[in-house]
C-alpha cells in the first residue's frame, strides 16, 4: 500500500476501497454511466455538474482544486460519499491511476489520505 | 430618492461587500466544471450588467413600481423565489462588472490612452442607484435587519410563522433508513438543480437556525424551486424558448425541506446561503423533518408573492418520487447538454447570472412583459436580439476578451504570484480577480471592488 496524496476531507466516512478513474472530459463520465459503482473518480473541477449523474454510485471522489465549501463537496456529503478536496497528489501522471485499486482513509474530521493498493 | 447617497456612503457599501465577497471567494475557491465554462459566463454576465447598464435600466423601472423594501418584505416566506443570496448578488454581480471595467480602463490609461475616463459621472450615478437599491433589500428581509449576515445566522421567518409549521414535522426517532432516504433525495435534487441551472445555485436556498417555542433544537430549511415542469424557466414563461426539454416531469415545481437537529456543534451560513455544519455529515443528528410544496396553479405564480398558494405538507412517500425525477432528469439533461456547443453552454450561464434575479424583481413589479428575456438564447442561436438593452457585438467582444487566460506576471509580490498561478488554470477569468490576493491592509485602503474613481 503506497500513499499517493492527501487533502481536505469533507465527510466523516472513515475508509473506502475502490477503482480509480481519472475524469478528463464529459465523455469519460458518459462512458461509465452504467458502470460507476465502486469507482473512485479523480477530477480537477470543484463544481458538481461534471460527475453529477454518476455521483451517487461512486465509492469516493478526489478533487485537486476547490475547498470543503465547493459544490462538489456539498453534494458528496449529502450522499455520504468520501470526498477529498484540494488533493495534493504525489504522482504526476494521474491518468496512470485509471483501472488501479485505491483506498481513501479519513484520518480526522478534515484530513483524508489516498493510497494506491498494490 | 433612490440613488441619493454620498460618495462616502457608496464607498462604505463597496468596502463592505468587497470584504465579504473576498472572504467567500477565498473560502470556496473557483467553481469549474467540464460541462460549463463557469468563470467565463459569470464574467460575461457581469460585463453586461454593468458595462451595458442592463441592471440599472431594468432596476430603475422596477423601482418606479415597487420599492426594494417591499420586495424584501414580501419575500419573507418559504418558497418565494427571492432570498438573501438573490439580494446579495444584486450588489455583488453589478460591482463585479464595474470592477472589470475599471480595471480595463486603468490598464488602458497605464498603456498610454490619455482620453480614458475611468468611471464617468453617469456611471457613478448608476452605481449609487444600484447600491442604494441593494442596501434596502436584506435589512428588510433578514430577521436581524442587517445588510450582510450577523453572527452567521440567516433567518427571515417570524416566530409565529415557524410555530405554524410545527404540526407538520415528522419525528425520525433515530431511524437511519429515513434519514438516508431524505439526504439522498436532497442530494439528487441538488445535482439536478446545479445541472439545470448551469452550476448556479439561485434555485437552491438554505436558511436557519430557527426554534419552535418549546424546543431548543435548531430548525433549518432547504428549498428547491423551478424543478422542471415543462414550460417555465427562471420563473418566466419560456414556452417555445426552453433551451432544453426533459421527458421526466417533476411532481411539483418546488419542494421545501425542514429539519430539526440535535447535538450540533455548529450551524453557520455565509452570504451566499451556504450552510457550514459541524458535524459536516449531520444525518444522525436529524430528529424530525417536514416536507412542503407550494400548491400553484402555474409554476410562474411562485414569483408573485401575492398569489402564493397554500403551503401543503407532504408525506415521506414523496421522497422516492422526487429522487426518481431528479436522477432520471439529470442523466437525460447531462447527455443533452454534452452535445451543446460552447456558446450555448456559455450563454445559458450568462443568462442566469444576468436575468434570474432581475427577472423576479420585474415580476414583483408586474413589468416583466416590458422586457425581452430570451436574448441570451437568441445570441447562442445566432438570431437577432429582440431587445435594445443588450448589444450583440459587445457580447461577442466580452467572450473573446475573456477567452484569454490570465498570467501570473500580473502579480506585484511573490506571495500574489503563487496564488495567481492557481488562477492560470481557469479560462474566462477576468484579471481584476487577482486583487483578492492582496494583503488585508491593501484591501482596506483600496477595496476589491474599487472605491468610486475620481476621473
Amino acid at each position: 500500500m503506497k500513499k499517493i496524496g492527501e487533502g481536505a476531507s469533507c465527510s466523516s466516512n472513515s475508509e473506502v476501497i475502490g477503482e480509480f478513474v481519472f475524469i478528463q472530459s464529459v465523455e469519460d463520465v458518459i462512458n461509465i454511466f452504467d458502470d460507476a459503482n465502486g469507482k473512485i473518480c479523480i477530477v480537477e473541477d470543484s463544481g458538481s455538474t461534471t460527475l453529477g449523474p454518476i455521483l451517487s454510485d461512486l465509492a469516493g471522489v478526489l478533487c485537486s482544486l476547490g475547498s470543503v465549501g465547493s459544490h462538489l463537496a456539498i453534494v458528496s456529503r449529502e450522499f455520504e460519499i468520501p470526498c477529498i478536496m484540494t488533493v495534493e497528489f504525489l504522482i504526476d501522471d494521474l491518468s496512470s491511476l485509471t483501472g488501479k485499486k485505491g483506498k481513501i482513509v479519513t484520518e480526522s474530521e478534515d484530513k483524508g489520505i489516498i493510497y494506491l493498493l498494490e | 430618492m433612490l440613488g441619493d447617497i454620498s460618495d462616502q456612503e457608496a464607498n462604505e457599501l463597496i468596502a463592505l461587500i468587497s470584504k465579504t465577497t473576498v472572504a467567500n471567494l477565498l473560502n470556496r475557491g473557483m467553481v469549474e466544471s467540464k460541462m460549463f465554462p463557469v468563470s467565463h459566463y459569470i464574467h460575461v454576465a457581469c460585463y453586461i450588467l454593468y458595462d451595458q447598464s442592463y441592471l440599472y435600466n431594468i432596476l430603475k423601472e422596477v423601482a418606479s413600481k415597487i420599492s426594494p423594501e417591499e420586495i424584501a418584505r414580501r419575500s419573507k416566506s418559504l418558497g418565494p423565489g427571492l432570498n438573501h443570496l438573490g439580494f446579495y448578488s444584486t450588489g455583488m454581480l453589478y460591482l463585479h462588472g464595474r470592477a472589470q471595467v475599471i480595471y480595463d480602463n486603468l490598464n488602458k490609461k497605464k498603456g498610454g490612452e490619455t482620453n480614458i475616463v475611468v468611471e464617468p459621472e453617469t456611471k457613478k450615478k448608476e452605481t449609487k442607484f444600484v447600491l442604494d437599491f441593494w442596501k434596502r433589500l436584506s435589512p428588510n428581509y433578514l430577521n436581524d435587519e442587517t445588510l450582510i449576515l450577523k453572527n452567521k445566522r440567516l433567518t427571515c421567518l417570524s416566530d409565529d410563522y415557524i410555530e405554524k409549521l410545527k404540526g407538520n414535522m415528522i419525528p425520525i426517532n433515530n431511524n437511519k433508513e429515513i434519514t438516508k432516504r431524505l439526504k439522498q433525495t436532497i442530494a439528487h435534487l441538488t445535482i439536478y438543480s446545479f445541472l439545470s441551472q448551469a452550476e448556479c445555485r439561485f434555485t437552491i436556498s438554505e436558511h436557519g437556525p430557527y426554534y419552535f417555542k418549546d424546543n431548543t433544537e435548531p430548525l433549518i430549511f432547504k428549498e428547491f424551486i423551478e424543478l422542471y415542469t415543462g414550460d417555465v424557466m427562471y420563473g418566466l414563461d419560456m414556452s417555445g424558448n426552453m433551451p432544453y426539454k426533459i421527458s421526466e416531469i417533476a411532481p411539483f415545481s418546488n419542494v421545501i425541506f425542514g429539519m430539526t437537529l440535535k447535538d450540533m456543534k455548529k450551524i453557520e451560513f455565509n452570504d451566499w446561503s451556504t450552510l457550514f455544519a459541524d458535524p459536516t455529515d449531520y444525518s444522525s443528528n436529524i430528529t424530525s423533518i417536514g416536507i412542503w410544496t407550494r400548491e400553484l396553479s402555474h409554476p410562474k405564480d411562485l414569483r408573485y408573492p401575492d398569489y402564493l398558494g397554500e403551503l401543503k405538507p407532504l408525506s415521506l412517500n414523496i421522497l422516492e418520487e422526487l429522487s426518481k425525477f431528479a436522477k432520471n432528469a439529470t442523466k437525460e439533461l447531462y447527455i443533452d447538454i454534452s452535445k451543446w456547443n460552447f456558446t450555448k453552454k456559455l450563454m445559458i450561464g450568462s443568462n442566469l447570472y444576468a436575468n434570474i434575479v432581475l427577472g423576479v424583481y420585474a415580476q414583483y413589479a408586474d413589468i416583466e412583459d416590458k422586457f425581452n428575456w430570451t436574448w441570451a438564447f437568441d445570441y447562442a442561436e445566432g438570431k437577432p436580439l429582440k431587445t435594445n438593452l443588450v448589444d450583440k457585438d459587445k457580447i461577442k467582444f466580452y467572450i473573446y476578451k475573456l477567452g484569454k487566460k490570465i498570467k501570473s506576471n500580473l502579480a506585484e509580490t511573490e506571495a500574489e504570484k503563487l496564488q495567481i498561478i492557481a488562477l492560470e488554470k481557469y479560462e474566462g477569468v477576468h484579471p481584476f480577480l487577482t486583487r483578492m490576493f492582496r494583503t488585508r491592509k491593501a484591501q482596506k485602503l483600496d477595496p476589491f471592488y474599487y472605491n468610486l474613481q475620481d476621473e
